[in-house]
């Protein structure tokens, strides 16, 4: 379908695509197998430009919005939804610092996340505090021109791979949610180490590790967003970066699809293609609806949420306040319920769609010779991190009744 | 002035039959528009950017005005493409150049056997043209192989020996050989499309300003204008291009190896032998052989392989990839493996080919104990040769390959390494 | 250091094909794409000026107006500057006149820039051609040494280069004075994909169209007049025979066939 994509915008499709299909297919299985970090394409991407695509071009960037980011993302998933993280991720720990970074901090961090030299993560889970962030035990005690960081982080994609972090501590537990303060930190400094990588059950090219901070001293100037601000950097980041996740499902999806088809057309039984009896063709007929549904949701709210985003960044840039301030002061809306609702379409749509390419090819289809069965194991964690879907329906409920009383 | 080609639209019947003949596709059939007027429906089209001027469309369409001529007078149609081809003056003596001559190449003072072959194809072309046969050896202490070159039917070598010489260096060999060339003014120059050969035989012939063909498959003579009709592939091999140089000498071309038999020896039979002396003085040598590295036995990259020798479930052990790589290795080949064998770990993964692995596309493609399921034949089903060894005669690469062969691989692999050997050193 | 990049703009391999029919290349799916050993020369130029500080990569190609689509594409994976020799005089040259017309051209390039050449990488050889014929070629024509099979650049400065050349039976390495020229064969690197400022750079750049007359080009060296060999016809090989199975009473006469049978369709 023509979504009237601009010219850069089909050269960052086609770019993405190519990395994919030349570079990605054909090591993806070894990357999902060993676990390893795919440094090789990291390099691909890098040369490509692709990281920069969603940075402000004083940055380093190409001076794009989420979209951008988008199409990227959805193009590298559609090969292999693990090595799409080494962007997606980035960009998870990019967000909050276009969002609530001051000048200083901007012009620190983005150009070397825009050029992919440095990787992001973000991290906020902890053991006790996933869903409710409020539960935030990791703190942060300022002691003259530092803050100084102790507790375990978990869960963190792009863990050690990533030079720049993005985390959640408290400054003040008393205050619950209005303590949590965010912080920018940087792999090396002393006090902050990797604890146990995790092994998971999909997107296994992207390393999950835990975090350990013991008395690291993060520079005061590193405050994101100031002291108690944590639970709004966190909520209007991921109003911008979920789309993010919805297109690495989305890819996913597309994925599954692109190698069901080939081999239902390829496959033949009874004396005919598996693609064209017709329990295969409605299956094909739902898969294809719902991921088209899926994209046409996802473009159109990142295209109507980057006309926000962009002025803002713009205005940010003359007025020296933030970019999340911007986008406050000239829309009153935020982005919460669309950017939920594309999240939990998508993710789900991935799911379902992936489950049913697996059934569709069969046997073959469970086998991890074959990679369909490793799109399904990807999709997954798309309905559960940034957010689960349970908790993406909460907001959206919530949202839509609080429009209702607006209304009156 | 540049070449100029057009259709003259009246006289063309929209036949199509120039699109046929025509070697590097440069004219297509259009619709005519309506009120020309004219009964024909289609029109031909030249891109005269593609057009390389070969007459083939011309000669083409006056053989339909003349075949249609026999059976109307005058008729209104064909005749069609006029070209006016650009006149450049060569003043060569044509005549001055006598002989056919072979390259023979050494490679660290051994002689290779590609000379046998151009020995083969230069003896017909010499009877044909009832001059020498003659072979030119550069190298250091390579006089000992000018009897083993008469003897296979050379009347003539010339052997260039000097320690400059030990190692292939383009600019030395290129002066050496072009200064023979000036000098003697051989009538045709065969060699070698070997590494060698393809490096520096296109230098000798901007040296000595004439025209040469790349990799031919076929060489003939013809009777009535005594010239070198060279054959070759292009386009991958999809199409064969006759080539002549009309109005240089030597005509140049390098032939492709094995493409000919090599000559029968003769032992005892007599020729004469010419030490050409070497003026270094006169060259201006800048390049400068550092060191020669013996081909350690790494893998060749089998997706830019041209010939792969793959093993399968068929193999039986692990042990069965030692017979594949020898098979591999006497090919040049790289070698490739199926699924199954990766994942049991007898070879590893950068290996496989198919689906989940590698997407190749060789000239050759050896399937050995490989049965063939489509996840495999996706990533190989474009090779140009498939030869398929099995025990099954049944199973799917049956079907889709070239030349399959019945039997036990672990006795059929070591005696086809034994039969190419025995091409290889005869 | 200056480096230039030798392309040419061929039907995309992939989709040669015969028409069954009529016996002629099909028309539909040829695709014109950068000659695609051309591409490990474009790669590794942009990787040497990577490596060497002050260089400018220049890419050059002969050919028909839409082969500037080549030269575009070559700016997008990394390249400087592009120059298109483009003249219907040209048309039909052989590899003689074609080297003739590209070193002119390089002659050329060094005078428009103001900077002379250092280095002039060629891809092996064509995939519609075949011969690899033009590299060396063009530098007999210009007298500079060249080595070609190049698998790896071992060391480069402003003053020399030292490579690698694949030969059947391992390596020679040799070391050149620049200026020179290197045609580089697969092996040599793996290209990048084209990057987005690549691609908008391409997209932006004048690309100079020259003339025979504006190269200084002899025009009874150049196009088809000035080539010394010429397409006298051209035939489709018969087609090839497929499911043909090896026969032989014990498996000694079985090899013996397939290798005979191999050799006649010349593939070994």
């Amino acid at each position: 379908m023509n979504y009237f994509l601009t010219e850069e915008q089909q050269a960052i499709q086609e770019t993405a695509r190519e990395i994919a299909q030349k570079k990605i297919k054909p090591v993806r299985e070894h990357y999902d197998v060993t676990e390893e970090y795919p440094w090789p394409i990291v390099e691909e991407l890098r040369k490509a430009d692709l990281f920069g695509v969603y940075f402000p071009t004083q940055y380093g960037g190409l001076g794009g919005g989420g979209l951008e980011l988008c199409l990227a993302v959805e193009e590298i998933s559609r090969a292999c939804g693990g090595i799409a993280l080494t962007i997606a991720c980035t960009a998870l720990c990019a967000f909050p610092i276009i969002l609530f970074g001051t000048p200083e901090q901007k012009k620190k961090y983005l150009p070397d996340l825009a050029s992919g030299k440095r990787l992001g993560a973000f991290t906020i889970t902890e053991p006790e505090a996933g869903s409710d962030a409020t539960a935030t035990r990791c703190s942060a005690k300022l002691e003259g021109n530092y803050y100084v960081l102790n507790g375990t982080k978990n869960f963190c994609s792009n863990g050690n791979a990533a030079e720049i972090y993005t985390l959640f501590a408290t400054t003040n537990p008393a205050r619950g949610a209005r303590g949590l303060s965010a912080f920018i930190l940087e792999k090396g400094w002393p006090g902050l180490s990797f604890g146990k990588k995790e092994v998971k059950m999909g997107i296994r090219a992207s390393p999950t590790y835990e975090i350990n901070l013991d008395n690291c001293k993060v520079p005061k100037e590193n405050l994101l967003g100031g002291e108690g601000r944590g639970l709004s950097v966190a909520q209007g980041t991921f109003d911008i970066s979920r789309p993010g996740v919805a297109s690495q499902a989305l890819g996913i999806a597309q994925g599954a699809i692109d190698e069901a088809l080939a081999y239902a057309k390829m496959r033949k039984q009874f004396g005919q293609s598996i693609a064209s009896f017709q329990s295969s063709l409605h299956m094909i007929a739902d898969m294809s609806t719902q991921v088209e549904a899926a994209r046409a949701l996802l473009y159109s709210v990142t295209k109507a949420m980057d006309k926000d985003l962009l002025a803002a960044e713009e205005a940010a840039e003359k007025s020296g306040k933030t970019v999340y301030d911007e986008m406050k002061k000239n829309s009153s809306k935020r982005w919460t319920k669309e950017s939920a609702m594309v999240k939990l379409f998508c993710s789900d749509v991935s799911m379902k769609v992936t489950t049913d390419a697996v059934q569709l090819c069969g046997g073959i289809g469970y086998m991890r010779d074959f990679p369909v069965e490793k799109f399904m194991r990807d999709a997954k964690i798309t309905q559960i991190y940034e957010g689960t879907n349970q908790i993406q329906r909460n907001e959206i409920g919530a949202a839509v009744i609080k429009e209702l009383a607006q209304k009156g | 002035m540049a070449n100029e080609i057009f259709i003259i639209k009246e006289r063309c019947t929209g036949c199509g039959s120039c699109v046929k003949v025509c070697p590097v596709n440069c004219i297509s059939m259009t619709d005519r528009a309506k009120e020309e007027g004219v009964r024909w429906k289609k029109l031909a089209v030249i891109d005269v950017n593609t057009c390389v001027f070969c007459n083939a469309c011309v000669e083409d369409c006056d053989r339909l005005f003349n075949k249609t001529k026999e059976k109307m007078p005058n008729p209104d149609f064909f005749h069609a493409i006029v070209m006016k081809k650009e006149k450049v003056e060569v003043n060569i003596d044509t005549t001055a150049y006598k002989g056919v001559w072979c390259f023979a190449e050494q490679r660290h003072g051994q002689l290779m056997p590609t000379i046998f072959e151009l020995l083969h194809v230069g003896k017909k072309l010499s009877l044909d043209l009832n001059e020498d046969l003659s072979a030119v050896v550069i190298g250091h202490d390579v006089t000992q192989y000018a009897q083993e070159i008469i003897e296979h039917g050379a009347d003539k070598v010339y052997v260039i020996d000097h320690p400059i010489f030990e190692h292939f260096v383009d600019e030395v060999y290129t002066n050496a050989l072009t200064d023979l060339i000036k000098q003697e003014k051989p009538n045709k120059l065969l060699m070698p499309a070997s590494i060698i050969g393809r490096s520096f035989s296109s230098r000798v012939a901007i040296a000595a300003q004439t025209g040469i063909t790349a990799d031919a498959t076929e060489l003939s003579i013809n009777p009535k204008t005594r010239m070198l009709h060279a054959t070759r592939p292009s386009f991958g091999g999809n199409l064969m291009a006759t080539i002549l140089c009309e109005k240089h000498r030597p005509e140049m071309a390098t032939v492709r190896p094995m493409s000919f038999q090599r000559a029968e020896k003769q032992s005892g039979r007599k020729g004469e032998v010419i030490n050409v002396k070497v003026d270094l003085s006169k060259w201006n040598i800048r390049t400068k052989f550092v060191r020669y590295e013996a081909e350690k036995k790494e893998d060749i990259d089998i997706t830019a392989a041209e010939k792969v020798v793959s093993g399968g479930r068929g193999l039986g052990k692990p042990e069965g990839f030692k017979l594949i790589e020898e098979l591999a290795h006497t090919l040049g080949a790289a070698v490739g493996a199926s699924r199954p064998t990766v994942d049991a770990g007898w070879i590893p993964y950068k290996h496989q080919i198919g689906l989940t692995g590698r997407t190749i596309r060789p000239k050759l493609y050896f399937a050995c104990g490989i049965s063939g399921q489509i996840q495999h034949l996706a990533g190989m089903s474009s090779a140009e040769v498939i030869v398929a060894i099995n025990k099954d005669t049944e199973c799917p690469m049956f079907k889709l390959a070239t030349l399959s062969v019945e039997g036990d691989l672990y006795e059929l692999i070591p005696l086809i390494i034994k039969e190419i050997n025995k091409i290889k050193h005869k | 250091m200056h480096i230039v990049v030798c392309i040419k703009q061929t039907p995309a391999t992939a989709n040669i094909q015969i028409d069954p029919k009529t016996g002629t290349l099909k028309r539909e799916g040829m695709a014109a794409a950068i000659n695609p050993f051309d591409e490990y020369g474009i790669e590794e130029a942009v990787r040497i000026k990577e490596r060497v500080p002050n260089s400018v990569v220049s890419v050059v190609t002969m050919g028909p107006p839409q082969a500037e689509e080549s030269l575009r594409d070559a700016i997008s994976r990394g390249v400087d500057q592009g120059f298109h020799l483009c003249d219907r005089a040209f048309a039909g040259a052989d590899t003689y006149a074609t080297s003739y017309a590209l070193q002119m051209g390089i002659r050329k390039i060094a005078e428009f820039t103001q900077k002379k050449v250092d280095l002039i990488i060629c891809g092996k050889q064509t995939n519609d051609g075949d011969t690899g014929h033009v590299g060396p070629g063009i530098a007999a024509w210009l007298d500079i040494p060249n080595v070609a099979y190049v698998k790896k650049v071992e060391e480069i400065n402003d003053s020399l280069i030292r490579v690698h050349r694949m030969m059947e039976d391992g390596v020679d390495v040799l070391e050149m004075p620049l200026p020179a020229v290197i045609a580089v064969v697969k092996e040599i690197n793996e290209p990048r994909v084209p990057s987005l400022r690549g691609k908008m750079a391409a997209k932006k750049a004048v690309i100079p169209r020259w003339t025979a007359e504006d190269i200084k080009a002899d025009k009874n060296k150049i196009g088809l007049g000035g080539s010394p060999t010429i397409v006298a016809s051209s035939f489709n090989p018969p087609p090839r025979t497929g499911g043909v199975k090896v026969e032989g009473a014990t498996p000694e006469e079985k090899a013996k066939n397939l290798v005979a049978k191999l050799l006649e369709m010349k593939v070994l």
